[in-house]
């Protein structure tokens, strides 16, 4: 007995580093984990085995395919998570209490994650909308790490209070525009009364917060259809965490689900668009164990995914539209300012203003050839600084027949790029939009055009974002 | 490949393994020639075919230098050992240090206003500074007698390539290990031996190692940036000390626990360094194989202390000024192995080395020899001259406050790690852990024995499979 025992811990150790090897070979695979695909299996060529990389990859590739990997995984997130309170993935924090919190939603706040001010791209876009004719409203959803601070985990200082000052800046903005949808104060008395807005484990918004969300969206799309189609809460469910998923536990949130128990004088097809990231999702599209509200009181309205805006999907809705409830959070704000762009050109493509010149080192041109590169400036009649943000349109004459689209930057004065300027056309045809922030004239503006392209640009004309009816004018189109 | 990827510890190991245990003694020394050569294929590409040719050539000169001697040509032998020297020295020159050197005459050139072919780029082959003085004791040990010269090709290639210690020591020479390269015999005892080593060395890296990193790895960036605080800079210098410990000593735990399983028994590396009682008891402990070649091929050979005080001072400053260059072509470590060097012309001028005998106030010189370590770690790990000094600020100029970025890092698990790590490397014992496991008798140690291996290796195994590894620190040299 005593001569078999000393071959256990080198059977043992053995055994553990051939496992896994063993179940391969017996036919056991590891299905996909981490939310991803496998790591692709690098082709073996002579050149290939000379290059470092090829063998990081097959390093990769033979990660993700070991059985167990799963199991693996799932071992260290509860030690890391039940011993020490940490989580083991850079993607999530933990906080106190278990609660956890996304990692990416701390901004650097050095300038590396704003493209432009989204207060000021906020203002663009609310101007544009009103000046088509179009009712709209920004919904602002806040911080986890802010509203949730006293269980937040500790983060940098500085970090955090950029972050709260860019949420009251925002909060501000969007409080600022009538019978717009401010849920700041709908928000904070949950938080009084309930103690929580967000979801423990989750990136996601309470029922209660929800609710406050789903009746602003159906009281600012008509008046009085939140009441008019009975809004209630129905029964507990468990919610699967997405934060806790992030982390490969699985976890979940007690969470109830949100019913319209009554039926609603439907609205005008198409009339109301809902643009939003997943709190939308979760609210009004696909809420977990309940009807959607686009089944209900917002049958047949649009709803459009904010990360597809800037590839033109949702030019069409927007056009038939004439009430936007944009819903933003917190973390995507910095990305606004890009977003926005193909937004405000659907926006405002029937307007029209005043002609104007462009130059370019001084002299005046009527038409951009782009075969250098060149920095023009556009030249508008009596041009000031305005309360209001104004657009400028530059079409495109001749549009290179080999290029897609065609790319222009428009900087302000401090070289940075302008607030929902769109940079690079989506359609090939379609002019390029350049809204001039209130406070800025449209002379402080640098059209960045890259040469090699046969393409020409006309002369710009200057819309004034104002707010007044518009004033029709022939297509652009 | 790095001993803690997966695809080292689940694919290459078992199969390695496994063969050679199935294998006769012939056969073995081809596998493990062809994984050993596999292994560094894998880490170093094309450069694994300079070392074999290189071998070559070793393996001539060196049967050169044996019939010389058969023969009482000296003056050939010895013009056989020179030539052997200068090609293995001209690689390790060529690849280690032409960098190094053509950007200081870069700088020189530019003084005196001489144009030159301007800074040298050469990629560094891994272990490239371990097998180098691997061959050259070889060749020196044949020219002494200490070692006969190999007439199989097969015994040296196996020598300089063997997987285990190739790329980051132990610094092996061929007489110590000559029984088993011939016929490695992998014994029931060995093997088991080897296993508790393995895995004790497995869990030194990843359960330690790895975790404390992040500290040390935020402080260094801070230092850089220059937002390090003094309390942030001094938890990051110890982190970083016990990182570098916990990874190098667990690599060479790995290492000689591998050999072990392959039928190899390679010399200690380390003997609990950071519990020394002087800087000369420092070098006795840390990185043992490196400072015993330095002993034997350089100090000894510059006269050692038979001479002058004054001749063993400049033999000392020869040996540390060498040791700092051979861990880096960097001014940082030059200036560290001067730091180095002085410390122990200081010891030896005072009478403080204490190596000869029990010594009074032993904590006392133990706290003051691990604070000299301690900053000569920074100098070790600075990227360059100005951020060492910079760090050095920070350590030596109070701030208050703590540095965000490290605080974030500073996880309940790094914490927790962190004090367990200096718990285990600062408390004064008889003998390192691992070869406590191996080596001691009696029902603790074989309790102990057990629970690392049904406990700690499973764990350390299953977060080696959740994470993509990290390379091991000593690689770099």
């Amino acid at each position: 007995m005593a001569r078999l025992l000393r071959f256990v811990p080198a059977v043992w150790v053995f055994l553990l580093l051939a496992g896994p090897g063993a179940l391969w070979l017996a036919g056991t695979r590891q299905k996909h984990v981490e939310g991803k695909g496998f790591a692709p299996i690098p082709t073996l060529t002579g050149g290939s085995l000379r290059d470092a990389a090829t063998y990081d990859e097959i390093d990769l590739a033979v990660l993700d395919r070991l059985p167990m990997r799963e199991h693996a995984l799932n071992l260290r997130a509860h030690l890391m998570m039940d011993l020490f309170r940490t989580s083991p993935v850079t993607d999530a924090k933990v906080g106190d209490d278990g609660w956890l919190f996304l990692s990416s939603e701390v901004l650097s706040c050095d300038g590396s994650q704003v493209y432009t001010d989204p207060v000021a791209a906020i203002d663009v876009t609310m101007a544009a909308l009103k000046t088509s004719g179009r009712r709209g409203t920004i919904a602002l959803t806040g911080s986890k790490f802010l509203a949730e601070q006293e269980v937040a985990p500790r983060v940098d200082k500085a970090k955090l209070e950029c972050q709260r000052s860019l949420e009251s800046r925002l909060a501000a903005q969007a409080a600022s525009y009538p019978e717009g949808l401010n849920l700041a104060p709908g928000l904070a008395a949950i938080k009084a009364e309930k103690g929580h807005t967000f979801l423990k484990r989750d990136t996601h918004w309470t029922d209660e917060s929800r609710m406050l969300y789903i009746r602003s969206v159906l009281n600012f799309a008509r008046r009085g259809l939140a009441d008019e189609a009975g809004l209630a809460f129905g029964g507990y469910i468990q919610r699967p965490a997405d934060l806790a998923k992030t982390m490969e536990v699985a976890r979940t949130d007690a969470d109830r689900t949100i019913n319209a128990t009554q039926a609603t004088r439907p609205l005008k097809p198409g009339s109301v668009v809902i643009v939003g990231d997943s709190q939308t999702g979760f609210s009004l599209l696909n809420p977990i164990g309940s009807t959607p509200m686009f089944a209900g009181p917002l049958v047949g309205q649009a709803h459009c995914e904010v990360f597809s805006i800037a590839a033109g999907l949702c030019d069409a809705i927007f056009r038939a539209s004439d009430t936007i409830i944009w819903q933003t959070s917190l973390r995507y704000a910095p990305e606004f300012g890009q977003r926005c762009g193909r937004a405000i050109t659907t926006f405002t493509e029937k307007l029209s203003g005043k002609r104007t010149s462009l130059q370019v080192n001084g002299a005046d041109v009527d038409t951009l050839p782009l075969r250098d590169p060149v920095a023009a400036t556009i030249v508008a009649p009596r041009d000031e600084r305005t309360d209001v943000p104004r657009l400028v349109r530059v079409p495109v004459r001749k549009a290179s027949p080999t290029a897609a689209a065609v790319s222009v930057t428009a900087t302000g004065p401090d070289g940075k790029p302008l607030p929902c300027s769109e940079s690079t056309q989506t359609v090939p045809t379609d002019p390029i939009s350049v809204p001039v922030p209130a406070g800025m004239s449209v002379g402080e503006i640098a059209l960045n055009v890259p040469g090699g392209q046969s393409t020409e640009f006309g002369r710009p004309e200057v819309i004034d974002l104002d707010g007044r009816a518009p004033r029709q004018r022939t297509s652009t189109r | 490949m790095v001993f803690s990827s997966p695809t080292f510890l689940f694919v290459f190991l078992p199969l390695v393994l496994g063969g050679t245990w199935l294998l006769p003694p012939p056969a073995r020394r081809i596998l493990l020639l062809v994984a050993s050569f596999g292994f560094y294929t894998w880490g170093a590409q094309t450069f694994a075919a300079v070392v074999a040719v290189s071998t070559m050539a070793d393996w001539l000169i060196g049967l050169g230098i044996s019939s010389a001697m058969a023969a009482e040509r000296t003056r050939r032998a010895r013009w056989f050992l020179i030539a052997g020297l200068a090609q293995n020295l001209a690689l390790l020159g060529w690849f280690k240090y032409a960098g190094f050197a053509s950007i200081q005459a870069s700088r020189l050139g530019d003084l005196v206003g001489l144009d030159g072919p301007g800074p040298v780029s050469v990629l560094l082959p891994i272990g490239i500074s371990f097998f180098t003085f691997e061959k050259i004791s070889y060749l020196v040990d044949v020219r002494r007698g200490d070692v006969a010269a190999r007439r199989n090709p097969i015994d040296l290639l196996l020598f300089v390539s063997l997987f285990p210690r190739s790329i980051a020591g132990p610094i092996v020479r061929l007489r110590e290990i000559q029984d088993d390269l011939t016929r490695p015999q992998p014994t029931v005892d060995l093997v088991t031996s080897g296993a508790i080593r393995f895995s004790h060395g497995l869990a030194k890296k990843i359960l330690i190692a790895d975790s404390i990193a992040p500290i040390a790895d935020a402080a260094f960036a801070a230092g850089q940036a220059g937002t390090l605080t003094t309390e942030a800079a001094w938890v990051g210098a110890i982190a970083y000390a016990l990182q570098l410990y916990f990874d190098f000593s667990g690599y060479s735990d790995m290492a000689i626990g591998i050999g072990m399983m392959l039928g190899f028994r390679f010399p200690e590396n380390f003997n609990r360094p950071y519990s020394s009682v002087s800087m000369t008891d420092f070098w006795r402990r840390w990185h043992m194989t490196l400072s015993r070649w330095f002993r034997d091929y350089v100090f000894i050979p510059l006269g050692g202390s038979r001479g002058s005080e004054r001749a063993t001072s400049r033999n000392l400053a020869i040996v540390f000024l060498l040791t700092g260059i051979w861990h880096g072509a960097d001014w940082t470590f030059i200036l560290w192995g001067a730091y180095h060097g002085g410390w122990l012309l200081l010891e030896r001028r005072f009478g403080w080395r204490a190596v000869d005998g029990p010594v009074r106030r032993a904590w006392l010189r133990r706290a003051a020899t691990l604070l000299i370590v301690l900053i000569g770690w920074v100098l070790f790990r600075a990227e360059s001259l100005p951020a060492a000094i910079d760090y050095y600020q920070a350590m030596f100029t109070p701030t208050g406050g703590f540095t965000p970025s490290v605080g974030e890092v500073a996880t309940p698990k790094a914490i927790t790690l962190l004090i367990l790590a200096s718990l285990v490397v600062f408390l004064p014992r008889g003998r390192s852990g691992g070869r406590f496991l191996v080596e001691g008798k009696g029902r603790f140690v074989v309790t102990a024995r057990a629970a690392h291996l049904a406990f700690v290796l499973p764990l350390t195994l299953a977060l080696a499979m959740a994470s993509s590894s990290s390379p091991f620190l000593y690689f770099q040299f």
